[in-house]
């Protein structure tokens, strides 16, 4: 990244190769204009990243952990397999990471008020902790099939003081959530910030949120040299949008000998229309204010998405991640709903760890890829988030009635 | 005056006779907006009209087969509103030379401002199709005048949505624009008659956008309300113009 020349590069530009880009109302312009300008001058300013080092160390409880997953490695019998521990962050997930940067850079901005999208409710959770914590209003974009099935994740935000809008436009799903997002910032942005959950969107929001998410590398980058003596042979992570991905990526992206794979969610089967995973099935098009891979019909209308995980429930993906996919300098895979409960159930079995599902989706390429690889060769797979949230469908996933009253 | 239909809502053959009936009533142009899963730009009313013109199966081809149809009937101006990723899937060269083949003068794209208009504004530039942009009431006189520069066709001034736009809101950036263009500026208007004649004062043209399309998804006896409403307008726009 420091070689690129400033006309190449993407934090500047907002292009990744023929990705990326602005494609979005010009009434949100002047908005994302100020913003990006906004973020360049405070990656420059010590105090606000002595702000933001200092929140992240004493409030989100970093740095995670890097843990050696000895039982499973010795199960697996091939490589060494080490989990980046984001599930042990306040609120339970890596999203934390990002909303403080964003909502840090909003209160620099002068704004009063964060509003989000969200899906399962993570973002959502995290950017109203955030606002709570800042003292700031907050109103969360989510849709209305969401927000029946996420009840207890609605009424958390709502704890944090956030209003919840259930979105009852198109399919009622996250993509539809950061629709109205966009709306509701573009009808007033004055003392309002979007908090952009995922490295999606247009500029700056993909490079914001890998510089904010680029913390997860920057650590396990360092304590692969500590605890290991030497850097990891692959990096695993899930990917829907692609923030806790790109994250656990950023650090290593000019290490070759460092593969990097990201695991999307194949729901019923990449062949089947009931499935998210848009880098094995998209084709190239502009959505969200990008130039990107998204699911679609032949006419360029979004498709519908299905995945069990609804963190990686989006028609998309970020434009970094086409990049880096169309240069061969990262994998990625497809794991079907049923790979990644069984793996959600293997991880919990044999290393006593609920992860989030998104992240078992992960968890489950580990299990394909150590075997094949020595024992002096090593994974570093990121837990993206815990997993109480999906115990529940989980259960529902394996017949199980359980009784919550 | 103009006019926004969305095209397919409620389905092909009504949206020729809409068109139609909106030209017999003496509309100046129609603004036929292809409809999209995600019209981001566009309020609630827009939005449920893209949704049952997509239920009704209505494709960018189609759109283009009902231009024809209404070719057949009138030679009022058409342009297309479309959102990047239609064009963008069709083809861009492909869907110049469809639009200079039918008499469509020009394209509105919602989500390509100017810093990503190069893509395809050539394309169309080709085929001596405008590419319309949209300046916002909020827009910086500096930016306002980057964009008339590179602008074809007309320009169309949007307020801060929830907010109607008014003489004095429109007022400023109209200036801006007018220092720098011959261009014809135009107000996209979701109001009354009285509104509309008000704002006809500063600008060249209003755009009747959800006010129309809210008529066509709940009047029974939608061609003779179009040519009431149409007739109205263009009576009070007359008498207030110049």
């Amino acid at each position: 990244m420091q070689a690129a020349k400033s006309s190449e590069d993407p934090m500047l530009t907002g292009r990744y190769g023929d990705f990326g880009g602005q494609y979005v109302p010009e009434l949100l312009m002047p908005e994302l204009q100020r913003l990006d300008q906004a973020f360049q001058h405070y990656q420059q300013d010590p105090e606000f990243q002595a702000e933001l080092t200092d929140l992240l160390s004493n409030y989100a409880n970093r740095p995670s952990l890097l843990y050696h997953a000895k039982r499973m490695s010795a199960d697996l019998g091939g490589a060494q397999v080490y989990f980046k521990r984001e599930d042990l962050n306040h609120t339970g997930a890596h999203k934390i990471n990002n909303v403080l940067g964003q909502a840090l850079l909003a209160k620099r901005m002068g704004k009063k008020r964060l509003i989000a999208e969200t899906g399962a409710g993570q973002h959502g959770v995290a950017t109203a902790t955030v606002a709570a914590l800042f003292g700031m209003a907050c109103d969360i974009y989510m849709g209305k099939m969401d927000t029946d099935r996420q009840a207890l994740n609605v009424y958390r935000m709502e704890l944090l003081g956030a209003t919840v809008h259930p979105v009852t436009a198109g399919s009622m799903v996250l993509k539809d959530a950061i629709n109205a997002a966009l709306q509701a910032w573009t009808a007033r942005a004055d003392d309002t910030a979007y908090i952009m959950g995922s490295a999606t969107g247009p500029h700056p929001f993909p490079v914001m949120v890998r510089t904010y998410q680029s913390v997860i590398s920057q650590e396990s980058r360092q304590q692969s040299l500590d605890q290991l003596g030497h850097l990891p042979t692959a990096v695993v992570a899930c990917v829907g949008g692609g923030s806790n991905a790109i994250g656990s990526f950023a650090n290593y992206i000019d290490d070759p000998t460092v593969q990097l794979i990201g695991c999307e969610a194949a729901g019923k089967g990449s062949a089947t229309p009931l499935t998210a995973a848009t880098m094995t099935c998209g084709r190239p098009g502009i959505f969200h204010g990008m130039k990107s891979l998204f699911l679609q019909d032949d006419a360029g209308q979004i498709a519908p998405v299905y995945s069990i995980s609804a963190g990686l429930d989006y028609p998309g993906v970020g434009p970094e991640h086409v990049q880096l996919a169309k240069t061969g300098r990262a994998q990625y895979v497809a794991i079907t709903d049923d790979e990644a409960v069984a793996a959600f159930e293997y991880i919990a079995k044999v290393e006593g760890i609920i992860c989030a599902i998104e992240s078992a989706h992960a968890v489950a390429y580990v299990q394909k890829l150590a075997p094949t690889m020595r024992p002096d060769q090593s994974i570093i797979c990121t837990l993206s988030g815990r997993g109480d949230k999906d115990v529940a469908a989980i259960a529902k996933y394996r017949g199980v009635t359980l009784n919550e009253d | 005056m103009l006019s926004t239909v969305v095209a397919g809502d409620p389905n092909f053959e009504q949206t020729v006779s809409q068109v139609v009936t909106l030209a017999q009533a003496g509309c100046d142009l129609v603004i036929l907006a292809v409809p999209f899963s995600d019209p981001v730009a566009d309020g609630p009313v827009v939005q449920a009209a893209d949704e049952r013109a997509l239920k009704a199966g209505t494709t960018p081809a189609q759109v283009f087969a009902m231009v024809a149809a209404i070719r057949q009937q009138t030679t009022m101006p058409i342009v297309l509103s479309a959102y990047a990723n239609l064009l963008y899937q069709y083809g861009y060269a492909a869907f110049a030379a469809k639009c200079q083949a039918l008499a469509i003068g020009g394209v509105i794209v919602p989500d390509l401002p100017l810093e990503e208009q190069g893509e395809l504004q050539p394309t169309l530039a080709a085929q001596g199709i405008a590419l319309m942009p949209q300046v916002g009431t909020t827009t910086t006189p500096k930016r306002a005048q980057a964009i008339a520069a590179a602008a074809t066709g007309f320009i169309e001034v949007l307020a801060t949505p929830g907010q109607a736009p008014t003489v004095t809101s429109t007022q400023p950036v109209i200036a801006a624009l007018r220092a720098v263009t011959e261009l014809p500026i135009v107000i996209l208007s979701e109001t009354t008659t009285v509104a509309a004649t008000e704002l006809a004062t500063v600008a060249d043209g209003v755009v009747i956008g959800s006010t129309m399309v809210q008529l066509i998804a709940t009047q029974s006896s939608v061609l003779s309300q179009l040519t009431a409403m149409t007739k109205a307008l263009r009576q009070a726009l007359d008498a207030s113009h110049h």
